[in-house]
């Protein structure tokens, strides 16, 4: 029985957390689900609130991608459909945690901070080091493509990084790996902020 | 068809409302709390709570007292293990209460209690005066121990005979035991029973319409019961598969399709026992009377994973046609998984998931439709 899960919006985020965890030691207390895309998220979310047998923690980490107010009232929406009406009408910046009626808790981190929009890859540019010499290039890159670029600008941050992976020692390495690899670092301050909210929905 | 139901007092439940039910109805929750005895339930309000049908639930669970007389050889039955906390008598307010949640003058309650029976002269009834057992001083005659069943204004009393509840429960045996509803329970299968039902559905509609249903997994034509070529007095089940010259015995085709005729069977028998020689049946789908229901416990016994959704779509068609209403119990996922996409394909008739679960002496009833079991079978949500 799953008591507690953390849910993602998809593989790629779900080993990036492995990847996190695993760095810090982070307790094996919980589950992270990969679902497919955000739409499937939010429809899962009410139906493993108002059916799940044994759940006591239930944490979402999602895109805020371009207007983080729509995808936190998406998120509230949903959650309204499982009776739950609890979950504030912004976010907290270090992460929101909210105790249910029944005792169960939920949690949600809007992608990278939530603050800013974006998505998961614009939380790892956070990791990437400070020192880096690499990225100015990549940034240079990304400045100099023809217009119009291939990819909406939403999708920025993806392209950044992963062109950035893409000239490391092991060149094309996967966002998860690269963490386990220490190209991007795990003990940036943005993930320690994260990890206190992980504490927080799912740990304590 | 129900459309609620609710059950107060009745074994482990103190109280359990499930608030909305379909066609097919199947039933989860962890072991011990309390599957079987939902069926039970519903089985019991079914059979109109009649004494045999009352003996018959504590004889399948083996509520048997075991103080006997060694002189005698005499069972009797455990009355209070069907109450709550074993706790009855008009001075509790602990009656049972079974039937349809949105419709309390459906309901059906059952007291023990004590009577004191005054015999009029003919041809009146017998009057019956109650009295809890602090009061039996007051009373002028001999005050028996009785079951009372209430229903909306009405009531009716058992007073207890022969110093047995067993034999006072058992006397009308055999006169309205066709009266109840099939309830398929786990374990073993009653052959007596099966026997019973194939003789109440041969040569009725509903038996063409096992045909039918058997065809779809074998090309049956016809079937029969007959004398045990070894067992005295038992009877089994023989078929003629299409093209073939000779029977041969149902069991031979193999488990899975034995346990479909058997399910088959008890939809047509469900239908059959509430049809009146003279009516004729109802088109499918409609609603009908409310008590021609089957009852089937761990229904995924018998039947192999890889079968179990096809069985499932065999069980919605079939109670579509022969408008009975299905409640079953599942530990298995494969058995919820094979369910949901059924349910989900069948556009005619509704499947409900009911998840029973409890804290402490508190029982909920959890209710998923459709919707929601698409999203659980998708993301393998445990619901169990």
């Amino acid at each position: 029985m799953e008591s507690r899960t953390l849910l993602v919006e998809g593989p790629d985020d779900q080993h990036v957390m492995w990847a996190i965890f695993h760095h810090h030691n982070v307790p094996e207390m919980f589950d992270v689900e990969a679902t497919n895309g955000i739409d499937k998220l939010l429809e899962t979310v009410p139906v493993r609130l108002r059916v799940a047998s044994g759940l006591e923690r239930l944490a979402v980490v999602i895109d805020a991608d371009e207007a983080m107010e729509h995808r936190w009232s998406q998120l509230r929406d949903s959650l309204a459909n499982a009776g739950v009406a609890q979950l504030p009408s912004t976010p907290d910046q270090n992460g929101t945690t909210v105790e249910l009626d029944d005792g169960r808790r939920f949690g949600a981190w809007l992608m990278p901070n939530n603050r800013l929009p974006g998505m998961l890859e614009s939380f790892l540019a956070f990791l990437i080091p400070g020192s880096d010499e690499l990225l100015p290039h990549v940034d240079a890159l990304l400045e100099g493509l023809p217009a119009p670029r291939r990819f909406s600008d939403v999708k920025e941050s993806k392209a950044r990084i992963h062109s950035w992976l893409a000239l490391q020692e092991d060149p094309g390495k996967p966002m998860g790996q690269a963490i386990t690899a220490r190209y991007l670092d795990a003990d940036a301050g943005e993930v320690r902020s994260f990890l206190n909210w992980i504490d927080a929905a799912l740990i304590q | 068809m129900f459309n609620s139901f609710y059950i107060a007092n009745f074994r482990s439940f103190k109280e359990l409302t499930i608030p909305n039910l379909g066609r097919v109805n199947l039933i989860v929750g962890k072991n011990s709390v309390g599957k079987t005895t939902l069926l039970e339930a519903l089985w019991l309000y079914a059979s109109q709570m009649r004494p045999e049908a009352i003996h018959d639930v504590l004889v399948a669970r083996e509520e048997l007292l075991t103080e006997q007389d060694p002189e005698s050889r005499e069972v009797e039955v455990d009355i209070p293990a069907l109450f709550f906390g074993r706790r009855f008598g008009p001075e509790y307010n602990n009656d049972i209460v079974l039937g349809p949640a949105t419709d309390s003058h459906e309901q059906m309650g059952l007291r023990m209690t004590w009577v004191e029976r005054t015999l009029s002269s003919e041809p009146a009834p017998p009057t019956y005066v109650e009295y809890t057992e602090e009061d039996f001083e007051i009373a002028d005659g001999e005050v028996f121990p009785a079951l009372k069943t209430m229903q909306g204004d009405s009531e009716q009393f058992f007073v207890k005979r022969y110093d047995s509840w067993f034999r006072t429960l058992r006397r009308t045996r055999g006169r309205s035991v066709e009266s109840s509803p099939p309830f398929l329970r786990a374990g073993s299968v009653d052959s007596e029973m099966i026997g019973r039902w194939w003789d109440a559905v041969s040569l009725t509609e509903s038996e063409a319409t096992v045909i039918d249903f058997l065809n779809l997994l074998v090309p049956i034509e016809r079937i029969s019961l007959v004398e045990h070529p070894r067992r005295y007095g038992g009877r089994i089940f023989v078929t003629r598969l299409s093209g073939r010259r000779t029977p041969q015995p149902l069991k031979s085709l193999g488990d899975g399709v034995e346990r479909v005729f058997l399910t088959a069977l008890s939809l047509a028998y469900a239908r059959q026992r509430m049809n009146s020689d003279d009516r004729s049946p109802l088109p499918p789908g409609s609603l009908s009377s409310g008590r021609d229901i089957l009852l089937i416990d761990e229904i995924e016994e018998g039947v192999h994973f890889s079968a179990i959704h096809q069985y499932w779509q065999l069980i919605f068609q079939m109670a579509y046609q022969l408008n009975v209403q299905v409640f079953a119990t599942t530990h298995s996922w494969d058995c919820i998984e094979g369910f949901q996409k059924a349910a989900i394909e069948d556009g005619r008739s509704e499947g409900i998931l009911i998840r029973v679960e409890r804290h402490n002496e508190d029982t909920r009833a959890v209710v998923i439709g459709e919707r929601d079991l698409e999203v659980i079978a998708r993301d393998n949500i445990e619901v169990r």
